[in-house]
């Protein structure tokens, strides 16, 4: 009994300390910390943050940041510099603690290792080089300010043994926090909340943003009633309120609810042209997209007159896109503004609204029950086409009621046809014609690429000097121009260098250009889903006649390899007809974004299909029958 | 009634010069000669560079650039981005905008200029600003003039011109000039341009002008030499200047050095508390480069690189003292350091500017000029010179990586500067070796032992790999394998740490599908570990010549265990071949059951004659190819 209640005591003891205590102390380091040599968790972290605890009392609103940090290895010094922005209002301590003799040496961080950065007129940022840092070392930092950074981040690219935060609340401010990544962030009580042992943050291939996957909390400060900030502040609470917001913004709702006369004559002429609203919709569509975008993204016009850019020519991604909501509005036809966060800037949280999250605008359109969104940035985008920065889940619809969300994801894909019809000549080289059929993205991506070049000649020479041993005789492209057409390329081709001869025999590849030789996930483990943005589709047919006097000596075996519920598939088939070989090959995939699970999967598919690329057709040269 | 309307056009456009004269067009695209449009994704229209030297503490340079726009490739060249610190500033900034007539459609305002911090990302701190314009512009083509003043406090910071501005970049028009004091000798030379100078004396001036016309586009080519090889450029360097309360001369190297050496001189104040902590590390036995290494170890320990960059123009290092309180420094802090140490210890050391990089040509011995960008040290034994590199945490004493390699450097002496090249590796030091032992199953199933050494410049190269985390290092390992499918069962890494160093890198492989399995014969690509396969695209009508930076050479020794089953069914030929460039052996012996690989590869290091590129690339190609064939195994009969 009296054990019991001993350990009750104990516990709400602990408990207590729990809810009061931060997790550390500035400035008080232990002697275990400074002998410490390696961090378990990852025994060849060259630094490690011991403890990071960041306190925010929502009654004077200040917040601070405690830090302390491990040097294990001499690359780990890197870890003790630091950019951040503020000027005189945030305060900076410093401690570096090193052992010397078994006796700890305290040195504080001076003036002289501090250097403020006018970055422009009205933003400085603070830059730190903490002194004497060496292998062993431990030191604290310590930042302070007013109100809530934009983010608190658990995880870092340096394992983090311990990061707490404690937020609290009261009624001179209302915040709101998003939990970013793939690490559950677990509260501790009401307001603090904790995680123990986060590895070190790696990036990978094919992942859209890190700001998508790193742990975090990001802020935002819904309003403040403080009575030293005089005024009532009011921030984002919710998506129906960000979509009033939107609304009301000089350079949203107003930009877009603005005069429109300047696009009169563009209306009439569209109008006099066309009588079906669908026929209507794609004639405003190309007619806006003759307005260069400057290569900004944005949510909002840069002034509340669109007639400006859309004299001048060219204008921010959210000008192009509005002049077209107005073109269409303007014709009576249904458009309204859909918002969105690009794949570059991460991904908009459907619970947590966040106004400053939004870096893009577009257009949805509705004709006969069939619902359109239409981006009129990229002038070789065909129409209902999305450009991959857009691609990223979900976009919110701005509406005069509450607004609702959209689903960005595409079945449109990334699609190329290929056809090979080649002989092999006495001189072992392949003559004959090489075609291409490309959709969608694929078109896109070659339209725009061609464009970068001054001619179609260019473009060939630029061909020829990356494949060496091919030589382009005859070419020609067909439906350039016809966004709504797949490209189709057709080359008259001789190619010298792809029949290896080791004495009666010829190894010959089928595959040629479209050879995979290099597996894009090598890595065994895969921490994040990879994001392709959209599907792929490769189908080729080879078709090779070899000389008369050969014959087929070794066939490869032909392949079907289908990962489960058929999100991937890849088929190769070989058929041997007199002197003739095809060779089929269609790769499938048909997600855009394949989970971490899967990687194992798409790693193994894609080794099936190196493999197979590997292996030629052999043939030999036809006994004599005279010598036999 | 014909002659009416001719006079009514005539009147109308009269008037139209008088009163819209403001308005008359400039620049306008159908005015570039055709020739400039090849290749160009830019026209420089006109760009004026007026210098004129006041006093030795006061000279203006005014700047003026036009420059059309063709594409959205040179999108960047609109922008107006001009540095500057405390030793200069940027003023007067004007800029206009016009449209492809040569219409004015734009007039910059003083609301449009930025002025930022210009930190780069590898320095934590720099004094240094920049003004910036983005005129906003993409529709394609279109102009944009700028002109400034740049007001300079100095003598020492001259602008140089060139003719080069980018890769695919043409010049229509460009004139430079500086003015002098009749008595002040002005000192430039010219480089890959021969129009001749212009020049007027009067009482008390000189002035010095060239003028250049239709420079046509240059175009990257692959393995090109740096630009100061081939572009047309006025390189110009003070001879009596003076810098923030220093002044010196740039007549000779000497006088260079003299410079450095007043910048640096009385930095020396170690604390006698870390001169009695070295002189503990010390025993009797000691060689002088031993000792040397102790106080190099003793300062990679104690400090870490930071660049940064304040005051006299970053050229000033802080003293020895502060870097002992703070256990950071920049180059030239670090050096300082380590050199006050060595010479308190009767070490003749001598802090040397160089200019690092990749690039080892761009110091012109015959022209005393500022083009120095890092300081290192430099350690005069009576029959060794050792170099420093203080900067570096982990290089062993003495050794030299690609980035100060084989260049000219100033040793600063004081009143004895002198220009020095830095060693240079030979084929045989700049070496990767390859000994693999493969066993192969009939299935085409392969284990291998793969054991790399680097030597040489290599050596830095994969010494990266050793800073790294287990799961950064994984990564790069397997990054850095050229095979289609393997799995790595097995590594480590071991440095022989000494003067020359080398790096060891054992990997033990899983090969699933090695050998190509075609019916009942194996197909084998026996240089797959190691093949060469980047060939730079054929070249029709180069310009610059053939630019090979360093001595290379691999050697590999492969061991292939045979199934017991199959037999060697066809070998590919040997292959010898000999060029000026380098030389590649390869063959393929087969006994006891094995294949035992020999490749060589060679390249020599050089400046070959453009002509020549195409034979170079022949040569890699044939070793492309050979390193590409394929052996046949087939089942034993």
């Amino acid at each position: 009994m009296k054990r019991n209640f001993l350990a009750l005591l104990l516990i709400l003891a602990a408990t207590s300390l729990y809810a009061e205590k931060a997790p550390i102390k500035f400035g008080k380091v232990s002697i275990e910390d400074l002998e410490m040599t390696v961090y378990e968790p990852d025994t060849s972290a060259t630094a490690v943050v011991l403890c990071k605890y960041a306190y925010f009392n929502a009654n004077n609103l200040s917040y601070r940041l405690v830090r302390r940090v491990k040097i294990l290895k001499k690359a780990g010094t890197e870890y003790s510099e630091y950019t951040f922005p503020g000027d005189e209002d945030v305060n900076i301590r410093g401690r570096v603690y090193n052992l010397d003799n078994g006796e700890i040496i305290e040195e504080k961080l001076k003036k002289e290792s501090i250097f403020k950065e006018k970055v422009t007129e009205d933003y400085y940022r603070i830059r730190v080089a903490m002194p004497n840092i060496k292998v062993g070392t431990v030191y604290d930092i310590e930042i302070s300010h007013t109100l809530l950074p934009s983010e608190f981040s658990f995880q870092e690219l340096i394992p983090v043994k311990h990061a707490e935060i404690k937020l609290e609340e009261s009624n001179i401010i209302s915040y709101r926090k998003r939990s970013i990544g793939y690490r559950r962030i677990t509260p501790v009580n009401t307001n603090t909340y904790r995680m123990l042992e986060v590895p070190a943050f790696k990036k990978e291939a094919y992942m859209s943003s890190i700001e998508n996957y790193m742990s975090k909390f990001e802020f935002d400060i819904l309003n403040i009633t403080a009575l030293n900030y005089g005024i009532y502040r009011n921030y984002t609470t919710s998506w129906e309120a960000v979509n009033d917001r939107l609304a009301s913004n000089k350079y949203f709702g107003h930009a877009i609810m603005n005069g429109s006369t300047y696009l009169t004559k563009v209306k009439k002429r569209i109008e006099a042209d066309y009588t079906n609203d669908l026929d209507k919709v794609k004639a405003a569509y190309n007619e806006i997209k003759k307005i260069k975008w400057n290569g900004m993204e944005s949510a909002y016009s840069s002034s509340s007159l669109l007639s400006t850019p859309y004299k001048e020519g060219k204008a921010n991604s959210a000008e192009i896109n509005m002049m077209l909501m107005q073109l269409l509005m303007k014709m009576d036809l249904t458009a309204l503004p859909v918002v969105i966060s690009t794949r570059d800037n991460g991904r908009l949280h459907r619970f947590y609204p966040s106004f400053r999250k939004l870096n893009y605008m577009m257009v949805w359109t509705k004709i006969d029950d069939k619902e359109y969104i239409l981006d009129a940035t990229e002038p070789f985008l065909p129409f209902g086409m999305l450009p991959k920065r857009c691609l990223n889940q979900h976009g919110r619809l701005v509406t005069n009621k509450s607004g609702k969300w959209l689903d960005l994801n595409t079945d449109l894909k990334d699609k190329d046809v290929v056809f090979y019809d080649l002989k092999i000549d006495e001189q072992m080289a392949l003559n004959g014609k090489i075609s291409y059929n490309r959709y969608d993205y694929s078109a896109f991506n070659f339209r725009k690429n061609m464009n970068e070049y001054a001619s179609n000649e260019e473009y060939i020479n630029h061909i020829e000097n990356t494949n060496p041993g091919l030589t382009i005789k005859d070419y020609s492209f067909e439906n350039i121009d016809s966004l709504n057409k797949p490209v189709k390329e057709q080359y008259d081709v001789s190619i010298n260098n792809k029949v290896e001869v080791i004495n009666e025999m010829a190894l010959i590849n089928p595959f040629l250009f479209e050879t995979l030789e290099d597996n894009p996930f090598k890595i065994e483990e895969r921490k994040f889903p990879v994001d392709f943005a959209y599907k792929h589709e490769k189908y080729l047919i080879s078709k090779i006649n070899i000389p008369k006097d050969y014959q087929f000596e070794e066939i490869p075996e032909p392949i079907r390899a289908v990962l489960p519920d058929k999100t991937a598939t890849v088929l190769i088939n070989y058929q041997a007809q007199g002197n003739t070989i095809t060779v089929t090959y269609r790769l499938r995939l048909n997600k855009p974004v394949y989970s971490v699970e899967e990687y194992q999967y798409l790693k193994s598919l894609y080794a099936a299909i190196i493999n197979k690329h590997a292996e030629p057709i052999v043939i030999k040269r036809a006994q004599n029958e005279a010598s036999l | 009634m014909k002659l009416h309307y001719n006079l009514i056009t005539l009147l109308l456009l009269l008037f139209s010069n008088s009163v819209f004269g403001k308005d008359k067009l400039k620049y306008p695209v159908e005015e570039i000669p055709k020739a400039l449009l090849a290749n160009a994704h830019a026209v420089v229209r006109y760009r004026s560079s007026a210098t004129e030297y006041i006093s030795p503490s006061k000279m203006v340079s005014k700047q003026t650039v036009a420059i059309t726009i063709l594409k959205e490739s040179a999108l960047e060249l609109s922008y107006f981005s001009e540095r500057y610190t405390k030793l200069y500033k940027i003023e007067d900034i004007e800029g206009t905008i016009y449209n492809s007539t040569g219409k004015r459609i734009k007039r910059i305002k003083q609301d449009d200029i930025i002025d930022r911090s210009s930190i780069s990302d590898a320095s934590l701190y720099e004094d240094s600003r920049v003004k910036l314009i983005d005129p906003k512009c993409t529709d394609y083509p279109f102009t944009v003039e700028y002109s400034y003043t740049m007001k300079i406090n100095n003598s020492y910071l001259w602008p140089s011109w060139s003719l080069f501005n980018g890769m695919n970049v043409s010049v229509q028009e460009s004139v430079v000039s500086y003015k002098v004091p009749k008595d002040y000798n002005f000192r430039y030379k010219v480089n890959n341009f021969t129009q001749k100078v212009e020049l007027i004396e009067n009482d008390n001036s000189k002035l010095y002008t060239w003028v250049a016309r239709d420079y046509e586009a240059p175009t990257f080519e692959p393995l090109s030499p740096p630009a100061s090889l081939w572009a047309p450029t006025i390189i110009v360097s003070p001879s009596y200047f003076q810098l923030k309360g220093y002044s010196g001369n740039l007549e000779s190297w000497k006088g260079f050095g003299d410079f450095c050496y007043s910048l640096i001189e009385g930095k020396d104040n170690i604390p006698e508390e870390t001169i009695n902590k070295i002189g503990q590390l010390f025993t009797d036995e000691m060689t002088d480069y031993e000792k040397i290494s102790k106080i190099y170890e003793f300062s990679q320990k104690k400090n870490r690189y930071i660049s940064i960059q304040e005051g006299i123009g970053g050229q000033q290092p802080f003293d020895a003292e502060t870097v002992d309180r703070l256990s950071y420094g920049d180059c030239k802090a670090l050096t300082n350091y380590v050199m006050s140490i060595l010479n308190h210890f009767g070490y003749k050391s001598h802090y040397t500017v160089v200019s690092a990089g990749d690039d080892n040509i761009t110091v012109d011995p015959e022209f005393v000029a500022d083009s120095f960008n890092h300081v290192f040290l430099n350690v005069e034994l009576p029959n060794d010179t050792i170099w420093i590199e203080c900067t570096n945490s982990h290089s062993p004493c003495g050794y030299i990586s690609n980035f100060t390699d084989d260049r000219n450097a100033l040793v600063v002496k004081n009143g004895g500067s002198e220009l020095i090249k830095t060693p240079s590796y030979s084929v045989e030091e700049n070496r990767q070796t390859i000994k693999a032992t493969i066993n192969l199953d009939s299935d085409g199933y392969a284990d291998a032992n793969v054991r790399a050494c680097y030597s040489g410049a290599l050596y830095s190269n994969e010494f990266a790999l050793t800073i790294l985390d287990e799961q950064d290092r994984k990564k790069h390992i397997t990054n850095s394998i050229d095979i289609p499918s393997f799995q790595i069962e097995k590594y480590e890494i071991n440095v022989i740490k000494k003067r020359h160093p080398e790096l060891h890198k054992t990997i033990d492989l899983i090969l699933p599908d090695f050998a190509t399995k075609m019916g009942t014969r194996l197909l084998l690509k026996t240089n797959k570990v190691n093949d060469f396969s980047t060939i730079p695209a054929y070249a029709r009508n180069r310009k610059t010549p053939v630019y090979i930076k360093r001595n290379y050479s691999e050697c590999d020794t492969l061991i292939y265990n045979l199934p017991e089953n199959m037999q060697v069914e066809s070998l590919p030929k040997d292959v010898n071949l000999t060029t000026p460039y380098g030389s590649y052996n390869c063959s393929i012996k087969s006994a006891n059951k094995q294949l035992i690989v020999h490749r060589y590869l060679e390249i020599k290091k050089g400046l070959y004659p453009k002509d020549e590129f195409n034979d170079f690339r022949k040569f890699l190609e044939q070793i492309s190819t050979a390193d590409k064939a394929t052996t046949i195994l087939s089942p034993k009969t």
